[in-house]
């Protein structure tokens, strides 16, 4: 018997090296899993979006094949082409028709059943293909053992004139098999992961680098444009370009999880730790915080774009140009109204919006809403009005007044927002 | 004097239950049973009150957005599950509860070693409860059961009460351990060498080893956050010049090995479950004892798995890799070793065993789901997500828990002098096999899928994976209430339990049920049956329970 039980083993493992080729050739195109019919029963926003995705990826090729039309009212920025649309407060954008792009979610390829779409190949590729031979390899030993099991305790099961037949206590041979089998496999699987993980932290020496903030509860990426920087909370990169995330936090640990591209790093105040990836399908994906960092932990939550060949670049100059608006640039009405557009903006875009709501319930911060002019009471016991100076006060030192009843846990603007910025912010407020 | 188990049951002393009675008899005993008692109804409390605040997680969770709670309230619930499930139920409930009663009695020694200190980690044990009870009071904590850094040391919740409370579990485990060594060192009877000991004695003993050795790391690693908490000394804060990766250094160094703390016991009762109700002797019992040995040993070497995406380097990476897949192979060997038991037996299915082989399968899927964990790159992805949700849980609820309640319906007879109605036991147990993998298979898939761990709100592209998940989970949770209210009920009607309902060949099934106050009556010589030798017992088909061959032989003579 217990010959027949070395037979079993081997048997085995024959089958596990046949289960890891079988299921690694599925994994290549995400769609066309095994188990594809499974996700379609289940009600996904994400595969609902392949349409719009469609659109959108094709708008996304359009602005890109647009840009080099419409370089030069983008660059001369001339008055009279502001005055054009003047109320919608951007006197420099190239088009003046378009909206600002949606970039709703989407998945080109719709999820597998057990791993998310992809959205990323070679090293990525590798974390599938080990997922799918270490799910083959669990899903055998898990039916053995519980054919073994069910098996035996039938057959063997008490019964009138039913004893345990003698048998041997141990088996040296036996036992020798079954530990180094077992063994030998999992020397292989380490291999495997450590090599794909080395691939994964080695980022190429030409990625195009951004770096990424993350603070309760949102995240800010920075983009280098020449001498420039711009700031935004959502990440926009080219496609099947090396990209490398430089990532700090400002307040506690959150982590930087992109299910799409298979990557995943911590976020620490105090020290850099980078991902990199290199996306090789167009789309926006999720991007989540995978430490637990508070209340709010599971809004902290962004997207990536990953923009159409040349795209990347037409988006980077695009939002440059928005950045340079300068409301002190016009008068009456529209600078007015170019404060009000800006300042929502800027709200929008630099995390204002986390903690600080505009319908009057209090979130981690007070609310903006009717807060203008009022005098409010501080921690020290001081009060003042909310004014112009207050409003600069709390930006660039926030911990200078702190409002009764509130923690000091907000971070300073100081570098992140330019004077005429927090100029649109106060202009934008008094309106509230 | 074999005759004693079959007279064992007309015994004349008092049980250890008669012998005394009133508050007072119970507050202060130095008697492990009873102090083994206290242990299990304040673990099975705690278990309850943990419950159900997982409950509460799941009820939330059934749709995305806020349902029941506010996020704040939500992150306060998944903490305090945490904390109590792990330090409050799991590590103590087999050690500390089970092992108390049940360890002196298979060595044939009256008490452990030092039953003052026994009872002094019991109040230490409650004082912590206590204090991690209070915490929920003063408004809760909402740090995760991790109390991760720089986030421990700057939220405005109560987490100094509840890390004053972990501290104070931390003790009351280390002096449990203390004893239990000392105990199985010191008291083992004429005739029983280390390896003619029950394998319970070995889980037990390799648990002890681990809880003197690493716990200490626990209460230096509190009294750390306690000091920059209050005294602003950094050592974890890097506001203040600390550094928050050393505290999960610090964390895992006791908290890997907790794990072991948690399944070695397990994995030893169910050793001992499986040969009672197979009938024959285990398979490879050396290889048995000697991987609980191993793991304890190798428990201490792979804490860094918890941190592959932490910013820990590459190399160290790499390293806590290879060693984690170190600790499979003795794993694995349990698991065959437990198969190749039930070959050629004759497999009595009474509750127990149900426990014991639903624990075989848990602990299968348990481990399996581990090897995705160990590889580097597929658990970059996994990391954080729902798979390490549901791969824990069917580490510690699926097998240490599973295995608590199975050791629990083993000894209940003992324990209680009293028979639980069968029937319900087992159809009971089967539902919450079924229910405990429709609660976490689906989380499995959605880990996979992306689903980070400790979210308030989901995509709604989880919904049916979470639905899923809740409905089990409350199937669960009514059927365990109903279990443990199925053995309460027995104190009341239930039959009058033998000396050795189930055949076993440990010492405590030598001794009446409930044994009397120095477990084995006064001044005469204590049995020493074979071990896990089943040939002479058999079986008493009018009164239950077993007796060996020798004794009719000698009462007819």
């Amino acid at each position: 018997m217990f010959r027949h039980l070395i037979t079993v083993l081997v048997f085995t493992v024959a089958t596990l090296v046949a289960t890891s080729v079988t299921t690694a050739q599925p994994d290549n195109s995400g769609a066309e899993a095994p188990t594809a019919e499974a996700p379609r029963a289940i009600k996904q926003p994400v595969v609902d979006a392949v349409a719009p995705a469609a659109d959108e990826a094709a708008a996304v090729e359009g602005a890109a094949i647009a840009a080099p039309a419409a370089p030069a009212p983008a660059s001369e920025a001339p008055a009279d082409a502001a005055k054009a649309d003047a109320p919608k407060g951007a006197p420099k954008t190239a088009e003046p028709a378009a909206e600002e792009p949606k970039y709703e979610f989407t998945d080109v390829t719709p999820d597998s059943y057990w791993m998310p779409a992809k959205a990323a190949g070679g090293t990525m590729d590798h974390v599938d293909w080990m997922f799918y031979a270490i799910l083959g390899l669990s899903v055998f030993c898990f039916l053995a053992i519980t054919v073994a099991v069910v098996y035996l305790s039938w057959r063997y099961r008490h019964r009138p004139g039913h004893r345990a037949e003698p048998s041997t206590a141990h088996d040296n041979v036996l036992e020798v098999v079954w530990t180094v089998i077992p063994s030998i496999i999992c020397v292989f699987i380490f291999i495997g992961g450590w090599k794909g993980y080395l691939n994964m932290t080695t980022a190429p020496g030409d990625a195009l680098e951004i770096q990424v903030v993350g603070q309760k509860w949102n995240w800010t990426f920075t983009y280098t444009k020449g001498l420039e920087t711009l700031q935004r909370p959502e990440l926009h990169v080219p496609v099947n370009r090396p990209v490398k995330l430089n990532m700090r936090s400002e307040d506690v640990l959150h982590s930087f999880y992109l299910p799409s591209m298979r990557v995943k790093q911590d976020v620490i105040p105090n020290r850099y730790s980078y991902v990199w990836f290199e996306a090789d399908t167009p789309g926006v994906y999720r991007v989540y915080c995978a430490e637990y960092c508070g209340d709010a932990h599971s809004d902290m939550k962004t997207k990536v774009v990953v923009h159409e060949r040349g795209g990347y670049e037409k988006w980077l100059n695009d939002e440059y140009e928005k950045d340079q608006v300068d409301c002190r640039e016009f008068d009456g009405q529209e600078r007015q109204d170019c404060y009000v557009s800006q300042g929502q903006k800027i709200y929008e875009a630099k995390g204002c919006k986390q903690c600080h709501s505009l319908d009057g319930s209090s979130g981690t911060g007070p609310t903006f809403q009717g807060m203008w002019g009022q005098t409010r009471t501080f921690t020290d016991g001081t009060s003042g009005a909310v004014d112009e100076n207050y409003v600069r006060e709390s930006v660039l030192d926030p911990m200078a007044k702190i409002r009764s009843g509130f923690s000091p846990v907000m971070p300073t603007f100081k570098g992140k927002l330019k004077d005429k910025d927090i100029d649109a912010l106060n202009n934008w407020m008094k309106a509230l | 004097m074999s005759s004693e188990a079959a007279t064992a049951d007309s015994v004349q002393e008092p049980s250890y239950i008669d012998v005394k009675s009133g508050f007072w008899s119970w507050f202060v005993t130095i008697d492990h049973k009873r102090i083994g008692i206290m242990y299990l109804i304040a673990i099975l409390t705690a278990f309850l009150l943990g419950g159900f605040f997982a409950l509460m997680i799941r009820a939330e969770l059934l749709l995305p957005g806020s349902q029941l709670v506010e996020a704040a309230t939500f992150n306060k619930l998944f903490t305090v599950h945490g904390a109590i499930m792990v330090f409050l139920v799991i590590i103590p409930g087999i050690p500390a509860a089970l092992g108390n009663f049940m360890v002196p009695i298979m060595l044939g020694a009256p008490d452990v070693a030092f039953p003052r200190l026994n009872l002094a980690s019991y109040y230490l044990y409650l004082s912590g409860a206590l204090l991690l009870i209070l915490s929920l009071f003063l408004g809760g904590v909402d740090t995760g059961w991790t109390f991760y850094t720089p986030y421990s040391t700057t939220t405005d919740t109560a987490v100094v009460p509840a890390v004053a409370g972990a501290f104070l579990l931390g003790f009351s485990s280390i002096f449990t351990g203390l004893n239990m060594i000392v105990t199985i060192h010191k008291f083992k009877p004429k005739g029983m060498g280390w390896f003619k000991m029950p394998l319970s004695l070995w889980g037990i003993y390799a648990t002890s080893v681990i809880q003197v050795l690493a716990t200490p790391v626990l209460g230096l690693t509190l009294l750390l956050l306690f000091v920059e908490r209050i005294v602003g000394i950094g050592i974890f804060d890097p506001a203040l010049g600390g550094d928050p990766v050393l505290f999960q250094h610090f964390f895992w160094f006791y908290s890997h090995p907790a794990v072991y703390i948690m399944i070695l016991p397990a994995m030893a009762v169910m050793s001992e479950l499986i040969t009672v109700f197979a009938k024959k002797h285990i398979f490879g019992y050396s290889f048995i004892a000697y991987s609980s040995i191993g793991l304890a040993l190798l428990s201490f070497l792979v804490w860094g798995h918890h941190m592959f995406v932490s910013g820990q380097s590459t190399l160290a990476n790499m390293v806590f890799s290879a060693l984690t897949f170190s600790v499979a192979i003795p794993s694995a060997i349990k698991v065959f070793n437990w198969i190749a038991t039930l070959y050629k037996a004759d497999i009595h299915l009474d509750s127990p065993m149900i426990w014991a082989l639903m624990f075989i399968l848990l602990f299968a899927i348990g481990g399996l789901t581990g090897i995705f964990l160990g590889t580097l790159n597929v658990d970059v992805h996994l990391h954080d997500t729902y798979f390490v949700v549901s791969h824990f849980h069917y580490v510690m609820m699926g097998s240490a828990l599973i295995a608590f309640f199975g050791a629990l319906h083993y000894w209940w007879p003992k324990m209680t002098g009293k028979m639980y109605a069968e029937k319900p036991a087992k159809v009971m147990a089967l539902m919450v096999f079924f229910s405990f993998n429709l609660t976490f298979m689906p989380q499995f898939v959605m880990g996979a899928r992306g689903m980070p761990r400790r979210y308030f709100d989901y995509d709604p592209r989880f919904e049916l994976m979470h639905q899923l998940s809740s409905l089990g989970a409350f199937i669960m949770g009514l059927t365990l209430f109903a279990i443990i209210m199925n053995l309460l009920i027995s104190l009341k009607t239930g039959k009058k339990a033998p000396a050795n309902p189930w055949g076993g060949t440990t010492l405590e099934w030598q001794t009446a049920s409930p044994p009397p106050l120095y477990n084995f009556p006064v001044g005469q010589p204590i049995p020493l049956p074979e071990l896990y030798d089943y040939d002479n017992l058999v079986e008493d088909k009018v009164n239950g329970g077993w007796h060996y061959k020798k004794d009719d032989a000698e009462n007819e003579a």
